[in-house]
């Protein structure tokens, strides 16, 4: 009787009792071994593409935000302050006296009479 | 409280002070003013302004109170856009305003000729390091209004400095306070308008008023004031009988006060709304109007 016996391959690496060289990966285990690699580079290839290209489009699209011009006429944004004094602070009032300022400010209630007049220089 | 009164820089000084302090701060203030006045005045000959305008065209040193309020003038006429002007004198002597109100008669020989628009300001160069000043030839300078509001807030300062725990000064309506009246009351000052007064509490600042109420006289046929608009050279002819203007400090209030009268009534309180001052327009049809904070008045003089 003849057994159809089929012996796996010795292990990589391992040798034989007779001393000899093991013969290693066989020409197809490394023709596919190099088929999954390719397959790797192309996924990673098409993933890292895919990232690069969603961050660019994200940079456009903040820069064009930023980049257009105010909507007219919105009333929630704050006027410049008026150009008061050409700059050089002149008529500073360092604050009116209810913000702790120097200022000026005002009394009230009832008087006894002026105790001086405005006059006109 | 103690007032005590002198004359300086063409009016009256009053300075109200507590009993206690008022010998030594009214010597104080009074002493000032004299310096003041002897420094700045252009009636004055020997004034060191007048020994300025007469070398106008050349660099030349001035002392440090002089060289302090030409930088101020200067800042107030940048600082108003050249509506207050301080190189106006040759305006003013054109229209006859040529020696101190309280000898000028009420009618003066009719005009030679007009100098046109004002604006030498703008050619006057300081010398900062050196403290020298040069005027334009043909220029000279006016620091009546600003070195007086100016005074008054120096004096303020000293009577702080000398310990004074509350004080009033007053040159002529150009005022400022300091501390409050016994009891912590602000300070009663009547303002006075063309057809009815009041009185305004003040309790921090300064107030000052320009008005024509009484430096006018008459040149030939026309009708004269000291307050001139800088885009004319003539006596302004606004609208206005009066500006009065509260600020921080008199100086503010002083070149504010002419500022408006010149532009007049609507321009006028633009222009107080626009630097946060507040103020009293008195029209010359005898209406008031009110600008920014000025209070309610609280009594009717």
């Amino acid at each position: 009787m003849h057994d159809d016996v089929e012996t796996a391959p010795p292990p990589p690496g391992r040798r034989g009792r007779g001393g000899t060289a093991s013969p290693g990966p066989s020409k197809a285990e490394t023709v596919r071994r190099l088929h999954i690699l390719k397959k790797r580079i192309a996924v990673l290839t098409v993933l890292g593409f895919g990232v690069l290209s969603g961050l660019v489009a994200g940079h456009h699209v903040g820069a064009a935000a930023q980049s257009k011009p105010a909507a007219p006429a919105a009333t929630t944004v704050p006027a410049p302050a008026p150009s008061t004094d050409q700059g050089n602070g002149f008529f500073d009032q360092g604050g009116t006296s209810d913000q702790g300022g120097y200022g000026y400010g005002f009394g009230t209630g009832g008087v006894q009479g002026p105790v001086a007049g405005s006059g006109a220089s | 409280m103690q007032r005590v009164r002198f004359g300086a820089m063409g009016t009256t000084v009053s300075v109200l002070l507590p009993e206690r302090q008022a010998e030594a701060g009214s010597a104080a203030v009074r002493d000032l003013f004299v310096h003041w006045e002897g420094t700045l005045s252009r009636f004055l000959p020997e004034s060191e302004l007048a020994s300025l305008n007469r070398h106008a065209g050349e660099p030349v040193a001035v002392s440090p109170l002089l060289y302090e309020v030409i930088v101020t003038a200067l800042q107030a006429a940048q600082a108003t856009e050249g509506l207050y002007d301080p190189t106006l004198l040759r305006h003013l002597v054109a229209v006859g305003y040529d020696r101190s109100f309280a000898t000028l008669p009420p009618q003066v020989p009719a005009a030679a000729g007009l100098p046109g628009p004002g604006g030498g300001w703008r050619r006057i160069t300081v010398d900062h390091r050196h403290r020298r000043v040069t005027l334009p030839a043909g220029v000279g300078l006016d620091l009546g209004g600003i070195a007086k509001g100016m005074a008054v807030d120096a004096a303020v300062s000293c009577l702080r400095t000398l310990g004074a725990d509350a004080a009033l000064v007053n040159a002529g309506g150009d005022l400022a306070v300091h501390g409050c009246l016994p009891g912590g009351a602000a300070w009663p000052v009547l303002v006075e308008g063309r057809a009815a007064c009041q009185v305004v509490l003040l309790r921090r600042g300064a107030l000052a008023t320009s008005g024509i109420a009484r430096r006018h006289w008459q040149q030939g046929q026309q009708g004269r004031h000291h307050l001139l608009d800088p885009r004319t050279g003539l006596p302004a002819q606004s609208g206005l009988w009066a500006a009065t203007v509260v600020a921080a400090r008199c100086v503010q209030a002083e070149v504010a006060a002419t500022a408006a009268f010149v532009l007049g009534p609507e321009e006028g309180a633009r222009f107080l709304q626009e630097r946060g001052l507040a103020g009293w327009l008195a029209r010359e049809d005898g209406l008031g109007q009110a600008v920014g904070a000025w209070p309610a008045p609280v009594e009717d003089a």
